[in-house]
């Protein structure tokens, strides 16, 4: 199978759709910006080659693989009052306030999905991959991306306020 | 997919596409990108200052620095490796594992014989910083080519670092240049250069290194 090598250099257009990701397996902001740094720091640590998979699938991959080892660290270390998200507030951003609201409220609920419809989520409607590439980059078959992905959408309707949907568009 | 999945699908992906990346992350994400390359970089240097040190130490073991005009012993085994001018000296019916060629008194082998296989195919002669380097070509079957040249003189110096190995009480050195192996020792305080760019160090330190077997002569 054809190797080709990841273009560091290219990565900061996948930035947004990572960030995204990233704060949907996390349901943090602030996670969710180190957990795309950390993301970053571990590809561009050295070369990196890619089989059948394009560049966003293999960085999600990557994401969500970091993502689990600092799970893992953080369940290893003693718990940390968590920052509050007004106080982490970066006051260069100029984010819609109500766009913050929905993706916090949205990406919390999808953070506590179980980890394997949680993944699906993120890579399909999140992230954008198709059922393909999530199934690749999540080393799953393509039908069971369908079925999590599909009980995930459940699970989310379920458990998120009705406002919230109504106000991203549903 | 059904139309209340589409629906939540639609409704996740409009506000997700919503949200962008904070410019400090961007900010950061720049800087990683920099200091990789930057450290790309000086790995780079790095390595080429490592391969250009290697490559000086490896062309100091064939180019030691002698008396001012005296050919190393890479020159030796360049002039060794030419084609010869000469006609190719007769075996000695005498001494048959010797030639009928000679350089200040040192006599050159005839690696026909036995079963070494090697069969002289020429000579030469050349004068190199005031030297003459006296050489006989040899050529085994399948076109492989090996030169063996003794300089007349003081000895060369061969470089502290050179691999060295002693057969039959003689001390040999074992050099590349130029993509040749050089095998170079001493006879009656002349230097032996054997160099080929066929064979391995192996066969030339068995050329080198032969003697009769029942030690009475060799190596030569």
């Amino acid at each position: 199978m054809a190797h080709r090598p990841l273009d560091p250099d290219a990565l900061g257009d996948h930035v947004d759709r990572l960030y995204r990701a990233a704060w949907a397996l996390c349901g943090r902001r602030e996670d969710a910006e180190d957990l795309v740094q950390d993301t970053y720091a571990r590809v561009l640590a050295k070369p990196r080659l890619l089989r059948s998979e394009d560049d966003l699938a293999y960085l999600l991959r990557a994401l969500r693989n970091t993502h689990v080892s600092r799970v893992r660290a953080a369940a290893r270390r003693p718990a940390e009052r968590p920052l509050d998200e007004r106080e982490a507030a970066d006051p260069r951003e100029a984010a819609d306030p109500a766009v913050v609201l929905v993706a916090r409220e949205l990406f919390a609920v999808i953070a506590a999905l179980p980890a394997g419809q949680r993944d699906v989520l993120v890579a399909v409607d999140v992230a954008g991959l198709s059922y393909r590439e999530a199934g690749r980059a999540l080393r799953v078959k393509e039908a069971t991306v369908t079925t999590r992905l599909h009980r995930a959408r459940r699970a989310v309707v379920e458990q998120l306020r009705e406002p919230v949907l109504q106000r991203a568009g549903a | 997919m059904s139309h209340d999945d589409t629906l939540v699908a639609d409704a996740i992906r409009v506000a997700a596409a919503q949200v962008r990346a904070p410019e400090r992350l961007r900010v950061q994400l720049a800087a990683q990108q920099r200091a990789r390359r930057t450290r790309q970089r000086r790995t780079a240097g790095a390595l080429a200052a490592t391969l250009a040190t290697a490559l000086a130490a490896v062309l100091a073991l064939a180019h030691p620095a002698g008396d001012p005009g005296s050919p190393s012993i890479a020159d030796a085994a360049a002039i060794a490796l030419r084609a010869p001018t000469l006609p190719a000296p007769a075996r000695d019916a005498r001494v048959p594992e010797l030639l009928r060629a000679s350089a200040g008194g040192v006599r050159f082998p005839d690696y026909a014989y036995g079963r070494l296989g090697w069969r002289a195919d020429g000579l030469g002669r050349v004068r190199r910083g005031g030297r003459e380097v006296v050489v006989v070509s040899y050529a085994r079957g399948g076109g492989a080519r090996a030169g063996y040249a003794i300089v007349a003189g003081p000895a060369l110096r061969v470089a502290a670092g050179a691999p060295r190995v002693v057969r039959h009480g003689v001390q040999f050195a074992v050099l590349r240049d130029a993509g040749a192996t050089i095998v170079t020792w001493r006879r009656s305080g002349r230097t032996c250069v054997l160099a080929s760019r066929d064979a391995s160090a192996a066969t030339l330190l068995r050329l080198a290194a032969w003697r009769a077997d029942d030690g009475s002569h060799g190596p030569y």
